[in-house]
């Protein structure tokens, strides 16, 4: 096990800014009601630091070391390169251990302890709607690589300002997974199978409209919660209503968990998921993942273009025990989301020729760069928040288990046309 | 300086520090605190006001709670959906906070009545994870696991709350306002009747009931005053996060609150400021262990539990008072010592001759057993009515029925002219029933001067508002109580030890505290189980002495006694119970004449009673 | 009827874990009047180390007898270290914070040794389902009810006719009057603990090849499992079986007639009003209060 993690994460503390004030008289008096006279948040310059708030420990603390091992590999490249504005850029990683308020904490700390440039986001979405708020009162600029629900970036009244993504949108998602299983179902019959998570929940209203907008009438709704052992009594319910193609959305435990109950009453439903699934899934199933399609933004399993080769090469090169083979890439579209935010928030700072916020945040909008991902031509648009989304669905690829193996589709033999 | 003077002067120190603490930055020139640390020190005290409550349970009220952070969440749930759905202002939503998880709390102690230790647990553990579930699964009210999100900031008298450097904290000073006040509460009710009872009632439940403790009510009390802090605590999250979503609120919480609890140190005043705190920075410090940190967390609650199994505070407590142990010499008094104050020591005594007790046709079987068989009994008062009879001969069970513990299966039984049948112990002890026990229960862990504090209970008049706030009356009839709880262990000759725990005391002298305790319910009718077993003969005599000076102060006694000596040195009337049936009943002389009681003592009576019958 | 088979079987087999997760607790809870909180852990330990030591090269049975015999090994260690030293007085609860003080360890360590994945645990049971028309189960989940079967009557052949159960209903009955009597109540227990650790164990690696091995399959399954064993009444073996059987079918009938998501709110709903009517559990004998 590799303890690399130990000198990221340690605190580091901000410069201290000797700001010689006499106590004021209103400490005293003012105990109900006091407004404070601290520096404005605005208009400080900031560390060369990036934080970073997921799950270390916990159900998914394997997504956030997947996180980190793409992150820090990055980082490793780019400060060899002499690093942003002549600056090595660090990395702090905190814990939120799943929980929102623990997320929101860790924002304040590296928004104003640490006081760095920019906050990169974990796995959980309701730990990214928690931010929100406070992002925007600090100014603090946050670009999520996994967290996909559609509310992380899209708020309430179109007031997003600082928070990015280059990951997925569960709203594009979910109309792209309606589109492909329409192409695949023969009988028309379409369930949606969620886990009772923020995810999975979330997803529930975006499929609803995503069916109806294709014409499709969802022929079963079911759930399950985390930790669940056996689903035989919604898949029962799926076969009796006649499902033929099953749109999924959860996580390795749970879906291994539902193949089995499937595998038991012996139905055998074609199923496309969002991208939950991964090679731990395969793994636990066994045979019983073969053909199962999965939506995604990068697989590293297929032919790999050069910068995206090299980029497997370092990561493999820093964590060796982690990273042998590309199978071991067991969160193969958010490692490349990561690569690929981190290079645009790169590209973001040298536009912005300083570590200051504000001036980051609004040099995001004139990111054009070429990553593993996509060609992100913006990177994002101002003044639409649906577009700060930098992955669009042009880019989501569908891919398969095949042999154990999550691969492209076109490399199995599950594509189309055949 | 005094124990009490060191606490309020660290009170007043942890006020003031807190309330400093914003502007430190201004006093050493340095950007400190941020909004980070400000933030970690609101979370921190909204987080001691739920310990604080679940202090009340499990320190005082001795039930373990792990379902807290569910009265937590319910709280912040009511709060947000309030101002989220309905447009309540910061003030109305903070209420039904309150209001509503203390109304959850009163139904969640009901389970008390029935079930109690292990069991109670794991219906609060049943409670949280049900309450999760629905949070979670309830998507259309609470949003699911994505939570509600967006809540309106709050304001008061068109302020609005922030709690950050940059912009305005004064969200902190409510809520430290808040954890104040739930400080004081806590403290006031510790120091009153209600924590008395508490205390009593978890130490031992039945010796609390015949001391007129209500028992179900001080729980019930209990758990909507622990469930309104954790409310309370819950509308303050909600409204500094202004998102709640049911992950802050699982049973992972609830055992860190516990913890904190015993971390700090269980039933100490202190203890859950102390808890809260030093968790809440071993929080945030062992984020350096990665991976590691939730096994850094379990190895540093072993840690403490091994070294300090009472806590931080209490285990300071029991250092500071062995380092200041002085070896003082503490006189034990003579008893009885019919000082002043003493004349009515029996609350309005019946008028001489009148039938105290009577029992008619009383039958109390358990299963197939019958142990008091169609039992009839006159007790007249300000006479000493002694109970005797071989062992299994359905005296105490008797005793147990007059007082209210067993419900008799048939017959009736009237006190000073009422009829009783199913009245509870405690409203016995209300009407002027007061009794020993066999084997003494004392509150073990309270103060001798606290036992005979809990038997005053039932002459207090104000009520939980009054006693919080320490208005005049409560201030009266608190001094009143411990005047007369004094002179009750001057009595007994325990002046000396009044500060002394009861389990500490020698076996005699637990005998006159139960005795004193019994006593400051000022009763008319005294039930003694046995009051001479384990006692010196020397012992004896004063007892004796006590309780004829007793009958002759008006108070009626009923004897259950081995004792043969004590009996008829003492005893007015006899009544002889065998096989749960009254053999012989008149005076000394009579029974002793009696060839049935020669013939069930002597015949039928184990070897030790025959030698005491024969003595 | 097939939907009734399914959930028959399935509810069979998974009441069947929490029945020998029951029995773990009513051992420990019969010879110390307290147990190990986080029991789950052991469960849990039992499937883990299964999959650990097949990584190591062991075979499969060998690999499971060893992580049974470990997973024992650390429920007796837990009892001596964490448990005895607080459960000195009567009512005493630090036993439960020390027990949950340790479990959190013990979790955390797997998960950072482990990995938070879970691992499929291979077993040739567990491949291919039998079918009975449109309802199936594994062969592997079958094993669950005959192995409560085993462990049930074993359990009631060992505390009737061996001179170490005599021992340990001696404990039970009246502590210090063992002690008296010449037997070491304290190894007693130690042993007790040992054994139920085995219960666990076994079930977690039975279960293990259905649901694979991870370090969080535990903490629910623990819970359920002392629940089981509390609306039993927890001094009767044959209660909590009979208790653990009937949840986990009644989880299904919940999951198949009611709702999926809110099977454990109503299944412990159901818990609490049963506990309730019954204070002393379903199969427990009432105890008159002396006073």
């Amino acid at each position: 096990m590799t303890h690399h993690a130990t000198a990221g994460i340690a605190p580091q503390l901000a410069s201290p800014r000797p700001r010689r004030k006499l106590l004021r008289s209103a400490l005293l008096g003012g105990f109900a009601l006091a407004a404070a006279s601290a520096s404005p948040a605005t208009a400080q310059r900031a560390e060369p630091c990036i934080g970073i708030s997921m799950e270390v420990t916990g159900p998914l603390a394997n997504q956030g070391l997947m996180l980190r091992i793409a992150l820090e590999t990055a980082l490793d490249k780019i400060n060899a390169a002499g690093g942003v504005l002549g600056r090595p850029l660090r990395l702090v990683i905190y814990d939120d251990v799943g929980e929102p308020a623990r997320a929101v904490d860790n924002a304040r700390r590296i928004g104003e302890r640490d006081n760095c440039v920019v906050m990169f986001g974990g796995a959980r979405t309701p730990n990214a709607i928690a931010l929100r708020e406070p992002l925007a009162e600090m100014g603090l600029p946050w670009v999520g690589s996994i967290s996909a629900g559609t509310g992380v970036i899209e708020h309430p009244g179109g007031r997003n300002e600082w928070m990015f993504r280059v990951s997925m949108k569960d709203r594009w998602v979910t109309e792209y997974l309606i589109q492909q299983a329409k192409a695949r179902s023969q009988s028309g019959k379409i369930a949606f199978v969620y886990e009772g998570t923020a995810w999975g929940q979330g997803a529930l209203p975006d499929i609803e409209a995503a069916a109806r907008r294709n014409n499709v009438t969802l022929a079963g709704r079911e759930t399950f919660n985390i930790g669940d052992q056996d689903m035989s009594a919604q898949m029962i319910r799926l076969r009796d209503a006649g499902v033929d193609t099953v749109v999924l959305w959860a996580v390795d435990r749970e879906s291994a968990n539902m193949l089995r109950s499937m595998d038991r009453i012996g139905w055998k439903p074609r199923i496309i998921s969002a991208w939950g699934l991964t090679t731990a899934f395969a793994r636990a199933v066994g045979p019983l993942a073969e053909g199962i399609m999965v939506a995604g933004t990068f697989n590293w399993n297929g032919p790999l273009s050069p910068a995206a080769q090299a980029a497997f090469d370092a990561m493999k090169a820093k964590f060796p025990d982690r990273i042998r083979t590309t199978a071991d890439m067991e969160q193969p579209s958010a490692m490349a989301n990561a690569w690929d935010a981190i290079h645009i928030t790169v590209e973001a700072l040298k536009i912005a020729g300083a570590y200051d916020r504000t001036r980051l945040r609004d040099a995001m909008f004139r990111v054009n760069y070429t990553g593993l991902v996509a060609d992100y031509r913006p990177a994002f648009i101002r003044g639409n928040q649906e577009r700060m989304d930098a992955v669009l669905p042009e880019a989501y690829k569908l891919q398969a288990f095949h042999n154990g193996m999550l691969m492209p589709i076109e490399a199995t033999p599950f594509g189309m046309r055949n | 300086m005094s124990g009490k003077a060191l606490g309020w002067l660290a009170l007043a120190l942890f006020a003031i520090v807190l309330a400093v603490f914003p502007w430190t930055g201004d006093l050493i020139g340095e950007r400190w605190p941020t909004s980070y640390e400000l933030r970690l020190v609101i979370r921190a005290m909204i987080i001691a006001i739920v310990v604080i409550g679940l202090n009340l349970l499990v320190g005082f009220a001795g039930l373990v709670s792990l379902g807290q952070a569910a009265l937590y969440g319910l709280g912040a749930h009511v709060a947000a959906l309030l101002s989220l759905r309905a447009g309540f202002s910061f003030v109305e939503s903070m209420a039904f906070a309150v209001l509503i998880p203390a109304m959850m709390g009163a139904v969640l102690a009901f389970p008390t009545v029935r079930v109690r230790d292990v069991y109670l647990t794991v219906i609060t553990i049943a409670f949280g994870l049900v309450f999760v579930n629905i949070l979670r699964d309830w998507v259309s009210v609470t949003g699911g696991a994505s939570g509600l999100a967006n809540l309106p900031r709050p304001t008061i008298l068109g302020e609005r709350l922030m709690a950050t450097r940059a912009a305005s904290f004064n969200y902190y000073y409510i809520v430290l306002l808040c954890l104040l006040v739930a400080l004081w509460v806590q403290y006031a009710m510790a120091n009153s009747r209600y924590g008395r009872a508490l205390r009593a009632a978890s130490q031992s439940e039945n010796a609390a009931r015949a001391l007129g403790v209500n028992v179900v009510a001080v729980r019930t009390l209990a758990f909507a005053v622990s469930a309104g802090f954790a409310g309370l605590a819950g509308g303050l999250f909600a409204n500094l996060a202004l998102f709640v979503n049911y992950e802050t609120f699982t049973f992972t919480a609830s055992i860190e609150l516990l913890l904190m609890v015993i971390l700090g140190g269980a039933g100490t005043m202190a203890g859950p400021i102390l808890g809260t705190g030093t968790l809440f920075a071993a929080q945030q410090f062992l984020q350096g262990l990665g991976e590691w940190q939730t096994f850094g967390y379990g190895l540093l609650l072993a840690l403490v539990l091994f070294l300090m199994p009472r806590g931080i505070v209490g285990s300071l407590a029991a250092l500071r008072a062995r380092v200041l142990a002085k070896p003082e010499a503490r006189q034990t008094g003579a008893w009885p010592n019919w000082g002043p104050g003493l004349e009515t020591i029996t609350a309005a005594p019946d008028e001489r001759g009148q039938v105290t007790m009577q029992a008619q046709g009383l039958t109390l079987r358990f299963g197939g057993l019958t142990a008091v068989n169609n039992v009839a009994m006159e007790v007249r008062s300000g006479t000493v009515h002694a109970l005797i009879g071989p062992n299994g001969a359905g005296k105490s069970s008797l005793l147990n029925v007059i007082s209210g513990f067993y419900r008799a299966s048939e017959g009736e039984v009237r006190v000073f002219g009422q009829a009783v049948a199913n009245a509870a112990p405690y409203t016995l002890a209300r009407l002027g029933v007061a009794r020993s026990f066999q084997n003494t229960e004392l509150f073990g862990q309270m103060t001798v001067l606290d036992n005979v504090l809990v038997g005053a209970q039932p002459h207090f008049r104000s009520g939980f508002i009054e006693t919080i706030l320490r208005l005049p009356r409560f201030r009266r009839e608190e001094r009143a109580a411990r005047e007369e709880a004094l002179r009750l262990l001057g009595f007994v000759g325990l002046s000396d030890f009044a500060a002394e725990e009861a389990r500490n005391l020698p076996f005699g002298h637990q005998r006159r505290l139960e005795i004193a305790r019994a006593l400051a319910l000022r009763p008319k009718l005294l039930l003694l189980d046995e009051p001479a077993a384990g006692l010196t003969h020397g012992e004896i005599e004063d007892l004796v002495n006590l309780i004829r000076g007793l009958a002759d102060r008006g108070m009626t006694v009923i004897l259950v006694e081995h004792h043969v000596d004590m009996i008829m040195a003492v005893s007015d009337r006899v009544t002889v119970l065998d096989y749960g049936e009254v053999i012989a009943d008149g005076t000394v002389a009579e029974v002793q004449a009696n060839p049935r009681v020669i013939e069930a003592y002597f015949g039928a009576g184990s070897e030790a009673e025959q030698t005491e019958a024969a003595a | 009827m097939e939907a009734v088979t399914q959930y028959l079987l399935t509810g069979l087999s998974v009441g069947s874990v929490y029945a020998m997760v029951g029995l773990g607790f009513y051992v420990m809870w019969t010879a110390a009047k307290a147990v190990n909180f986080n029991f789950g852990d052991i469960f849990m330990l039992g499937a883990v180390l299964t999959v650990v030591a097949i990584d190591q090269g062991i075979p499969l049975l060998p690999a499971a007898v060893l992580a049974v015999a470990a997973a024992a090994i650390a429920a007796a260690a837990i009892e001596r270290g964490f448990v005895r030293p607080f459960n000195r007085e009567a009512n005493a609860i630090g036993w439960m914070l020390t027990t949950i003080a340790v479990g959190t360890m013990i979790e955390s360590a797997t998960t950072a040794l482990f990995g938070s994945n879970p691992r499929g645990l291979p077993s040739p049971l567990a491949e291919t389902p039998i079918r009975l028309g449109g309802a199936g189960i594994y062969p592997q989940e079958l094993l669950l009810p005959v192995a409560l079967i085993i462990v049930a009557v074993g359990l009631e052949l060992f505390y009737r006719r061996t001179m170490l159960g005599r021992a340990m209903r001696a404990v039970a009955w009246n502590r210090t009057a063992a002690g008296l009597v010449g037997i070491d109540a304290d190894r007693i227990t130690l042993i007790a603990f040992g054994i139920a650790g085995v219960l666990g164990a076994l079930a977690g690696l039975l279960i293990g090849p259905v649901v694979q091995a991870s370090s969080t399959m535990g903490a629910v399954i623990g819970l359920k499992g002392f629940m089981v064993a509390i609306i039993a009444g927890i001094a009767n073996a044959r209660g909590v079986v009979i208790a653990g059987v009937l949840y986990g079918v009644a989880e299904k009938f919940i999951e198949g007639y009611l709702s999926t998501a809110a099977r454990d709110a109503i299944g412990f709903t159901l818990m609490v009003l049963l506990l309730l009517l019954f204070p002393q559990g379903l199969f427990g004998r009432k105890e008159i209060k002396k006073v």
